[in-house]
C-alpha cells in the first residue's frame, strides 16, 4: 500500500531512493535461488544450493546448478540492467515516454541479419561460405549494431539540430521495414520457423560462454551511462538551457545514443530481443525515486536485473516441461503492471 | 496553392494504380483464353477494391489518432486494437482450424472491439488525456501482442495460416470480404471527413483549445471512437497490416502539410495507395510466388518514408 | 492394420457401385465422378498419395524450390506447374491450369476454400503436425477422391508388411528420441508428432515426456538431461553450416559425457526433412530404414 501511494503521490522523495533500491535488492536476493532452484524435474533444494556454491559440488544437482542455472540467472540479470537503463537513456535523450531500446531498430537489425544468415540466403547473394558459420552471437550483435548505426545516420544523427522526432521515426521505419524483410523468410521458409523462439527473446539455452561474451560491453555500457548522467539531467530543461549551461546537446545525443546502442546490442545478441523491460522498468522508476538520473539509472538497473530474474523463472513454469520464451513472460507480467503504474497516477510517467 | 494541387493529384494516382491492379498479376490476361473473366471478375477487382477500403481505412485511423494523442509515434497499431484483433484471429486459427474464414473476419473485429472497450475502461474517469491514453495503448498493445506470440510458440503446428494473417495479406480476398467492408467505410468515411474542422482546433494544443471546453473532450472522444473503428475493421478484413496507419498519415503531412481538412483526405488516399500497390507488386513481382502485402507495405513504405524524412524540419 | 484393410475394401466396393462419390473431408466435404487426371496439390505431405496412387500433378505449391520434396518423389513426379508458396498459392494460376481436384491444407488454405471450390472440387486435409496414423487414413481418403483406392489399399498393405519385417528387427528395450536442433535450440518430437508414432509403429519406445500434450517440445539442456534417452537421433537443420551452435556448446558442457546416448555411443545423426517434412507413406519408411541402418 506505501509503494501504491507512493507512485501515486509522484513525489521523488515518498518512498524514496533508498527505499526503491532496497525493494529491488529485496527481489533480487529472493528471486536468485528462487530462479536458481525452481522449475526444475530434478530436486534442487537449498542443501543442493549450499553444495553448488559453498561445497565440492560432486553430485548431479549441485553440478547442474553449477553449469546450467548459475550463468542463465547471472545472463537474464545482467540483459535485464543492460535493457532497462538503454530504455531509460532512450527516453531521457528523445524526452519521449513512449521510446524504448527497439527505437534504434537494434532488435529488428538483429532479428534480420540471424534469420538471414541461418537461411543461407545472404551465402547465396554473397557466395561467401564461411558466413553461416560465424557464431550467432557476432551475428546478432553486428545486426544489431549495423540497424542502429543506420536509424542513426537516416535519423539526421549528423545534422546541426538533432530533431528527437526524426530520429525515433527513422527508427520506426528502418524496424518495420527489417521485420518485414524477416517475416519474409518466415512465411516462404518453413525451416526459419526454428528461430521464432529466438525472436521472442530467450534465455534458455545461455551459458557461460554467453555470460564472458556479455559481461565486458554491458560493464562498459553501464559505466559510460552513468558518466552520462548529469548531462542528460541538464538536457532535461531543453536544449536551449542545456546548451547555455556550456554543453552541446547534440553531441551529447550522439553519445547517449551510442551508449544505448551497446547497451541494447550486447543484450539482443545474447538473449534475443526481449520485450517491454526497457520500456516498462525506467518508468516505474522515475515513479519510485524521481527523474534525476543519477539515482534512475543504478535503480534501472536493478529493477531491471530483477525483473529479467523473476521472468525467467516464470517462463520456466509456464508450460511445464516445455521452455517459454522469456520475452513473452517479461511482456505478459511488465504490461498488467505498466497498466496498474498509467491507471493509479502520475507516477511521473507524463 | 501547390498543397492543394498534391492532393488532387493524389487521385489520378490512385485511379491509375487501380487499373494496374486489374491488369498486373501472375498470369498475362491475354494469354488465358476461357478462364481470363473469371480471373478478373472473381479474383482481381474484388481485390484491388478491398486494398483501397482497407488502406483508406487504416490511413484515416492513423491521421485520427496521430491528430488526438499529438505523438508521431501513435498509430492504430499503439492503442492494442489491432493487436486484440491479431490475438482474437490467432486463437481461433490455432484453436479451430476448420472454422470456415468467413467467421474470422466477425471474430477479429470483436478482438479489436474487445481490446478498445478495455482501453476505455482502464482509461476511463479521465479527461481522455492524450499522453495516458497512449501509454495505456501501448501496454495493452504489447500485452496482448505477449499473449498472440504465446499462442504462436506453443502451438507451432498451427500457425502458418496465423503468421500469415499477422503479416496482413489480401491473399483471396473477394466480394464477401469486400460486402463486410464496404458499409462500414461508407458510414465511417463522411463522419471522419466532418470532423476534419473540429480537429485542426485541437491540433492548437491544449491551451488554445481550453477555450472551447467540453466540445473538445467529445471531439477527442469521436475521432477516437471513429479511428478505432476504421482500424478494426480494415485489420479484420486483411489481417495486421501494420505499417499504413503510422506513416500514411506522416507521408501525407509531408505532401500536404497538417490542416486535417487537408490531411485527412491525403492520408486516407495515400493509406489505400501503399496497400495497394504493396498488393499489387506482392502477386505480380516473382510469380508464381505471392508476397504477403503486408511485408510489402514497409518494403515500398519505409524507404520513401525515411527519403522524405530527410526533409523533414519538425512539425 | 486388418480391420483397417478390410474397412478400406469394403468402402471401395461401395464406391465402386455408385457414379458420384461422396468424400468426406476437414472442410465441407466434395463430390466427384470417375478418375480425376488434372490434380493440384497445395502441400507437400499429399503428393506421396497421388505419386503413390500413380498420378503426377499438374500444379504444385512447391515454394517454387522443387528441392523441398522427397527425392523418392521427386524422380516420380512428371513435368508441373509451380503454384507459388504453399502458404499463399496463386488462384490465378491455379484456375488457369483448370483442375478437376485440388487438395489443399485444412490449416493454410481456409481463407481461400471457397475459391478454390468455385475452381474445381476441393478436398482439405491437415497437414501439419499430424500423426502417424492420420496420415495413412488420408492416404485413403485421398485415394477415394482419386478414385484409384484400389491401387493404395494395395501399397497401404505393403507398407504394413514392410513395418513389420522391420519391426521384427528393430524391436529393443532401449529408450530413442528423436530431436531437432535450430537456431532457437533443441525441439524434442512428443508423442504426438509423425516421427514418433512411426517408432512406436516400430515397436520401439520413446523417452518424451507422458504429460507433454503438444507434438513439439522446447526443452534446455536441464530438461534433456532429465529425459535421457538411451538413443538419441538427431536432426539438424544446420549441418550444412557446421551443426547447430547451441548443439555445439552442449556437448562441452561438464554433464554431457554422463547422457546415456552420449555414454553408449548411442548418438546418430538423421535427417530432418525425412524425419520431420516428409509426413507421408514414403516417409516413414525412410525413417524405418533409417533406424533399421542406425541402431545396428
Amino acid at each position: 500500500m506505501k509503494l501504491a501511494s507512493a507512485i501515486k503521490a509522484g513525489q521523488p522523495g515518498q518512498f524514496g531512493w533508498f527505499g526503491s533500491t532496497g525493494l529491488a535488492v529485496l527481489l533480487l536476493v529472493v528471486g536468485i535461488p528462487a530462479a536458481l532452484l525452481g522449475g526444475s524435474s530434478f530436486q534442487l533444494g537449498l542443501a543442493e544450493l549450499n553444495e553448488a556454491l559453498f561445497g565440492d559440488a560432486r553430485s548431479l544437482a549441485a553440478q547442474l546448478i553449477l553449469t546450467v542455472r548459475l550463468p542463465r540467472v547471472l545472463v537474464a540479470a545482467l540483459v535485464g540492467a543492460a535493457l532497462a537503463v538503454a530504455g531509460a537513456l532512450m527516453q531521457g535523450m528523445t524526452r519521449n515516454p513512449l521510446a524504448s531500446p527497439g527505437l534504434f531498430g537494434i532488435n529488428a537489425g538483429a532479428a534480420c541479419l540471424l534469420v538471414l544468415v541461418q537461411s543461407g540466403l545472404l551465402t547465396g547473394l554473397t557466395g561467401l561460405a564461411g558466413l553461416s558459420e560465424l557464431p550467432l552471437l557476432l551475428v546478432t550483435g553486428s545486426g544489431a549494431a549495423l540497424a542502429g548505426a543506420l536509424v542513426l545516420l537516416l535519423g539526421g544523427g549528423w545534422c546541426r539540430p538533432i530533431h528527437p522526432v526524426r530520429l525515433v521515426l527513422a527508427g520506426v521505419a528502418v524496424s518495420a521495414l527489417l521485420t518485414a524483410l524477416t517475416r519474409t523468410l518466415l512465411i516462404v521458409d518453413e525451416q526459419a520457423q526454428q528461430v521464432l523462439d529466438w525472436l521472442a527473446g530467450s534465455v534458455a539455452e545461455t551459458g557461460w560462454q554467453q555470460w564472458h561474451q556479455l559481461w565486458p560491453g554491458v560493464l562498459l555500457g553501464l559505466l559510460a551511462a552513468l558518466l552520462l548522467a548529469q548531462p542528460l539531467n541538464l538536457l532535461a530543461l531543453g536544449d536551449e538551457a542545456s546548451a547555455g549551461l556550456g554543453q552541446s546537446p547534440q553531441r551529447l545525443r550522439l553519445q547517449v545514443a551510442l551508449v544505448v546502442i551497446l547497451l541494447a546490442a550486447s543484450a539482443v545478441a545474447v538473449a534475443g530481443p526481449v520485450a517491454f523491460v526497457g520500456l516498462l522498468v525506467p518508468h516505474l522508476c522515475r515513479g519510485l525515486a524521481g527523474g534525476d538520473h543519477r539515482r534512475l539509472l543504478p535503480l534501472a538497473a536493478l529493477f531491471g536485473a530483477a525483473l529479467m530474474v523473476w521472468a525467467d523463472l516464470i517462463s520456466r513454469l509456464l508450460v511445464f516441461p516445455s521452455e517459454t520464451p522469456v520475452g513473452i513472460v517479461t511482456a505478459l507480467i511488465g504490461a498488467p503492471g505498466f497498466l496498474w503504474l498509467t491507471c493509479r497516477g502520475r507516477g511521473g510517467l507524463v | 496553392m501547390s498543397q492543394q494541387l498534391r492532393l488532387w493529384l493524389l487521385l489520378p494516382v490512385l485511379l491509375l494504380a487501380a487499373l494496374a491492379g486489374l491488369w498486373l498479376g501472375a498470369l498475362d490476361l491475354s494469354t488465358v483464353g476461357r478462364g481470363a473473366e473469371l480471373i478478373l471478375t472473381d479474383f482481381r477487382l474484388p481485390r484491388v477494391l478491398v486494398a483501397l477500403l482497407a488502406g483508406a481505412g487504416l490511413g484515416l485511423a492513423g491521421a485520427l489518432i496521430q491528430g488526438v494523442v499529438r505523438n508521431p509515434l501513435a498509430s492504430p497499431d499503439l492503442l492494442g486494437v489491432t493487436a486484440g484483433a491479431g490475438l482474437a484471429a490467432t486463437a481461433l486459427l490455432v484453436f479451430w482450424p476448420a472454422l470456415p474464414f468467413g467467421w474470422l473476419i466477425p471474430g477479429a473485429m470483436a478482438g479489436g472491439w474487445l481490446a478498445m472497450l478495455l482501453l476505455l475502461w482502464l482509461a476511463r474517469d479521465r479527461q481522455l488525456n492524450p499522453a495516458r491514453l497512449i501509454l495505456i495503448g501501448i501496454a495493452l498493445n504489447a500485452w496482448l501482442a505477449a499473449l498472440t506470440d504465446w499462442l504462436l510458440v506453443s502451438h507451432p503446428t498451427g500457425i502458418d495460416a496465423a503468421l500469415v494473417w499477422l503479416t496482413g495479406s489480401l491473399w483471396g480476398r473477394s466480394w464477401p470480404q469486400l460486402w463486410w467492408l464496404l458499409p462500414w467505410l461508407l458510414l465511417l468515411l463522411p463522419l471522419t471527413l466532418a470532423l476534419a474542422l473540429r480537429l485542426d482546433l485541437l491540433a492548437l494544443g491544449d491551451e488554445a483549445a481550453e477555450g472551447l471546453g467540453a466540445a473538445v473532450i467529445r471531439s477527442r472522444r469521436l475521432a477516437l471512437l471513429l479511428a478505432v473503428m476504421l482500424a478494426a475493421v480494415s485489420v479484420a478484413v486483411c489481417g495486421t497490416l501494420s505499417f499504413v496507419g503510422l506513416v500514411a498519415p506522416h507521408l501525407a503531412r509531408l505532401l500536404v502539410g497538417a490542416a486535417h481538412r487537408r490531411l485527412l483526405p491525403a492520408s486516407a488516399m495515400l493509406g489505400a495507395l501503399l496497400v495497394l500497390v504493396a498488393d499489387i507488386a506482392g502477386r505480380s513481382l516473382a510469380p508464381p510466388l505471392e508476397l504477403p502485402a503486408g511485408i510489402l507495405t514497409a518494403l515500398i513504405g519505409a524507404p520513401y518514408f525515411l527519403f522524405l524524412l530527410t526533409r523533414y524540419r519538425g512539425w | 492394420m486388418f480391420p483397417r484393410l478390410l474397412y478400406g475394401l469394403l468402402l471401395t466396393m461401395i464406391v465402386g457401385a455408385a457414379q458420384a462419390r461422396q468424400i468426406a473431408d476437414a472442410g465441407e466435404g466434395l463430390t466427384i465422378e470417375g478418375q480425376p487426371q488434372r490434380v493440384v496439390v497445395l502441400e507437400y505431405s499429399f503428393l506421396d498419395a497421388v505419386v503413390l496412387a500413380g498420378l503426377s500433378p499438374v500444379g504444385i505449391a512447391d515454394d517454387n524450390n522443387p528441392a523441398r520434396i522427397l527425392p523418392a518423389l521427386r524422380e516420380r513426379l512428371a513435368d508441373y506447374r509451380s503454384v507459388g508458396l504453399r502458404s499463399q498459392p496463386s488462384l490465378e494460376l491455379i484456375a488457369s491450369l483448370q483442375p478437376d481436384l485440388i487438395i489443399a491444407d485444412l490449416n493454410r488454405h481456409q481463407a481461400v476454400y471457397p475459391a478454390l471450390q468455385q475452381i474445381a472440387p476441393t478436398l482439405l486435409l491437415p497437414s501439419r503436425g499430424i500423426e502417424y496414423s492420420t496420415v495413412l487414413d488420408e492416404l485413403l481418403t485421398i485415394g477415394q477422391a482419386l478414385g484409384r483406392e484400389a491401387q493404395l489399399q494395395a501399397r497401404l498393405a505393403e507398407h504394413e508388411r514392410i513395418m513389420d519385417r522391420y519391426r521384427e528387427t528393430l524391436a529393443r528395450d532401449e529408450s530413442l528420441l528423436f530431436a531437432v536442433a535450430g537456431a532457437g535450440g533443441m525441439t524434442v518430437h512428443g508423442p504426438k508428432a509423425f516421427a514418433s508414432g512411426v517408432m512406436r509403429r516400430l515397436g520401439l519406445r520413446t523417452a518424451t515426456p507422458e504429460q507433454a500434450e503438444q507434438a513439439y517440445i522446447k526443452v534446455s539442456f536441464e530438461q534433456f538431461a532429465y529425459l535421457n534417452p538411451d538413443w538419441l537421433l538427431l536432426g539438424d537443420y544446420q549441418a550444412a553450416q557446421g551443426g547447430a551452435e547451441f548443439f555445439l556448446r552442449w556437448q562441452r558442457h561438464p554433464l554431457w559425457s554422463h547422457l546415456s546416448a552420449v555414454d553408449k555411443r548411442q548418438l546418430r545423426r538423421v535427417s530432418p526433412y525425412s524425419w520431420s517434412l516428409a509426413r507421408g507413406l514414403l516417409g516413414a519408411e525412410q525413417i524405418a530404414a533409417d533406424l533399421q541402418e542406425q541402431l545396428r
